[in-house]
């Protein structure tokens, strides 16, 4: 009986299977899995960060960090292992720079991002709020296209931020729009959600004591005109955030590297520069000082020097006032 | 696919040793014409990254050569690899402070190829339920990106114009878009912490209203102030002219008194009614009572009270109450009478 069952079910799903790729011609069904982890030693925000984009995106499957920083290529063998087809690794360093990876494993690019700007749900009091697990509208400035750069991070983007249709956890609904923008030489990320409001409805309530046959009516009109009279608004859920690309390798976490921002400054170079800068008021100052002890010394103004003419003083006066003529 | 494959091969020769790289380049000569050109570019590349290196070392580069410079990487984009150096005016701010000559890598036909690699076959004819991506029909522009308003609007209105064209093309095709109220899932920001959201809004509210009366009230009390001072001030007056009547009243009677009493005078008549009405009889006539009347003479009544007491230029000049003889005096009187000698021992003695 059973097998009686199975040969029917099978022949239900190969032909399901035929109907749907008669219906979609070639395309099949884009499977994505994408595993999100990231390194030791993030800061809380980063942290949650991960949580936002995990309870966004429920194709994610999400791990513990990872140990090393150096050997990033065993994130392939990671991702081979939970069956993942993309990568969303973030390294973190000093507890302060985040950087984001976007792999496609095992053969696929790899884009490291610097990620400035960077605020969660948590902290951003935003109201919108969205289905966890419903697919969202992704939507792309025309700027990803104009760049052979800009398209590798846009397909990259689109698949793993892209719920594919049918996942495991995805709700039916659409109910929030993704929008990554490049802006500065950099990506901005928003997350929105989309709120219908029914302009017939809104028109009832306003005429409020009118009558009840009128509002039947003009809800009758809303039913059959439907979708032109609903008015679409959104509401920003979070997080933010914005994305420096650095690097393109060809390779997942490996390979020669084809892509180099030449407008990304390391925050590393940035800090030392900064450091550097004050350093210098105090460089100065300890110079100036110097400078007046030896002139000091030049005009005998020093007491202890007052005295006498000769002797080892004598010398290191000598000294200081030659010092003194080449500086100048 | 044969784009891939060569990519591919190319990618894990290069990792190997940078040696091989030439042999594979003479291999993909021989394999296509069309990366003929890249190709050369690569190997031009190669002769000309140490030129460029003693450009940069020399320094000798005006800023007009700079830009020659950059023009050129503008129109050598299809090379492989452009060397480049980061101008010292740049536009930004943050290479602004920092002058530096960085090798940049753009390699278009890897990255093309790269794409095309890993690209979903997306075409017309997909159905837009799949895959969800929405492109601008124009660039995002944005002026300023550091001035938040402009930038977020910007933003919001490429996701709004995403929304309304996602909605109608996913309806178009019959799939679902709308929740329907009924249907309750978990969302992405728990109860709590729209709670959390919740009482935010509220407070900012709250604290927005608080500050709204606050300033209301501080305008209002400055209005009342005003008000408050012009009353008293029309009270003093008031007070001023009632008084100045009276005293006139008084005078007028107290001529009265001295003159004719039997002159009949109805308006003083009046008052003296008024003034029966007021206090008791008699007493009105000498005005305030004699102890009160010391007493605003000891004390002072009016005026300024504050260094009444000190001495001043009169005070101190004044000798009045200064007698030489008073300067000779001792405590038992008269001077030249001082006391009597003390009384001898025996005399003492003989007193006790």
């Amino acid at each position: 009986m059973s097998a009686v069952l199975k040969s029917v079910t099978d022949a239900r799903s190969t032909k399901s299977k035929e109907e749907s790729t008669d219906s979609a011609g070639p395309d099949k069904k884009f499977r994505q899995r994408v595993l999100i982890l990231s390194s030791r030693g993030v800061t809380y925000r980063h942290r949650h960060l991960l949580q936002d984009l995990t309870s966004l995106l429920p194709h994610s499957r999400k791990d513990s960090k990872l140990d090393t920083k150096s050997k990033l290529f065993q994130l392939n063998e990671l991702a081979d292992l939970y069956n993942c087809n993309n990568i969303l690794f973030f390294e973190a360093r000093k507890r302060e720079d985040l950087y984001m990876w976007m792999s496609k494993p095992p053969n696929g690019p790899t884009v490291k991002f610097h990620v400035q700007n960077l605020h969660t749900m948590e902290e951003l009091h935003f109201s919108g709020n969205c289905l966890k697990g419903s697919r969202p509208l992704l939507s792309f400035d025309k700027t990803f296209e104009s760049k052979p750069h800009l398209m590798v991070v846009k397909e990259l983007m689109v698949q793993t931020f892209g719920v594919p249709k049918g996942a495991r956890k995805s709700k039916p609904f659409v109910d929030h729009v993704m929008s990554f923008t490049v802006a500065d030489g950099k990506v901005w990320i928003r997350c929105y959600q989309i709120c219908e409001a029914e302009l017939g409805k809104k028109d009832a309530k306003g005429n409020g004591v009118d009558g009840e046959e009128e509002d039947d009516e003009k809800k009758k009109k809303g039913r059959k005109t439907g979708r032109s009279e609903t008015e679409i608004s959104l509401l920003e859920i979070g997080p933010r955030v914005v994305l420096t690309p650095i690097i393109i390798q060809e390779g997942s976490f490996g390979g020669p590297i084809i892509y180099e921002n030449k407008e990304y400054v390391s925050p590393n170079v940035l800090r030392a520069e900064y450091r550097n800068r004050r350093a210098q008021k105090f460089n100065v100052r300890s110079a100036q000082k110097v400078g007046r002890e030896i002139k000091k010394k030049a005009l005998r103004l020093d007491k202890h020097r007052v005295g006498g003419g000769g002797g080892k003083d004598w010398e290191e006066l000598q000294a200081g006032l030659k010092d003194l003529f080449q500086e100048d | 696919m044969e784009v891939d494959g060569e990519w591919e091969s190319e990618s894990d020769e290069e990792e190997d040793s940078e040696d091989d790289e030439r042999v594979i380049d003479m291999s993909k000569l021989e394999d296509s014409d069309s990366e003929n050109s890249e190709d050369d570019d690569e190997e031009e590349e190669e002769t000309k990254k140490p030129r460029n290196g003693i450009l940069k070392s020399s320094k000798a580069t005006t800023a007009a050569d700079e830009e020659d410079e950059e023009d050129e990487e503008d129109e050598e984009d299809e090379e492989d690899i452009p060397l480049s150096e980061i101008s010292e005016e740049d536009e930004d701010p943050e290479a602004d402070i920092i002058p530096r000559q960085k090798l940049t890598i753009d390699n278009h036909s890897a990255l093309t190829a790269s794409h095309a690699s890993i690209a979903l076959p997306i075409k017309k004819s997909t159905p837009f339920s799949i895959h969800h991506t929405i492109i601008t029909s124009t660039p995002v522009e944005i002026k300023d990106v550091h001035d938040d308003l402009t930038r977020e609007l910007a933003f919001y209105t490429q996701a709004l114009d995403a929304a309304k064209q996602g909605r109608a093309l996913l309806l178009a095709e019959g799939a679902p878009f709308t929740r329907p109220t009924d249907y309750f899932a978990e969302m992405v920001k728990s109860e709590e912490h729209m709670g959390k959201i919740k009482e935010k809004i509220k407070e900012q509210a709250a604290m927005k209203q608080a500050s709204t009366d606050a300033k209301r009230q501080r305008d209002l009390k400055k209005f009342g102030k005003q008000v408050q001072v012009a009353r008293l001030q029309e009270r003093q007056k008031e007070k001023r002219e009632m008084l100045d009547k009276i005293n006139i009243l008084k005078r007028k009677r107290a001529g009265a008194d001295l003159g004719d009493e039997n002159e009949g005078d109805p308006f003083d008549i009046a008052i003296e009614k008024a003034s029966k009405v007021n206090g008791r009889e008699g007493r009105d006539r000498k005005g305030p009572n004699v102890k009160r009347q010391k007493r605003n003479e000891k004390f002072g009544y009016g005026g300024k009270k504050k260094f009444s007491k000190s001495g001043d230029a009169v005070s101190s000049g004044d000798l009045g109450g200064f007698n030489s003889k008073g300067m000779k005096k001792n405590s038992f009187g008269n001077g030249k009478k001082a006391k009597a000698p003390r009384p001898g021992k025996s005399k003492r003695q003989t007193r006790r």
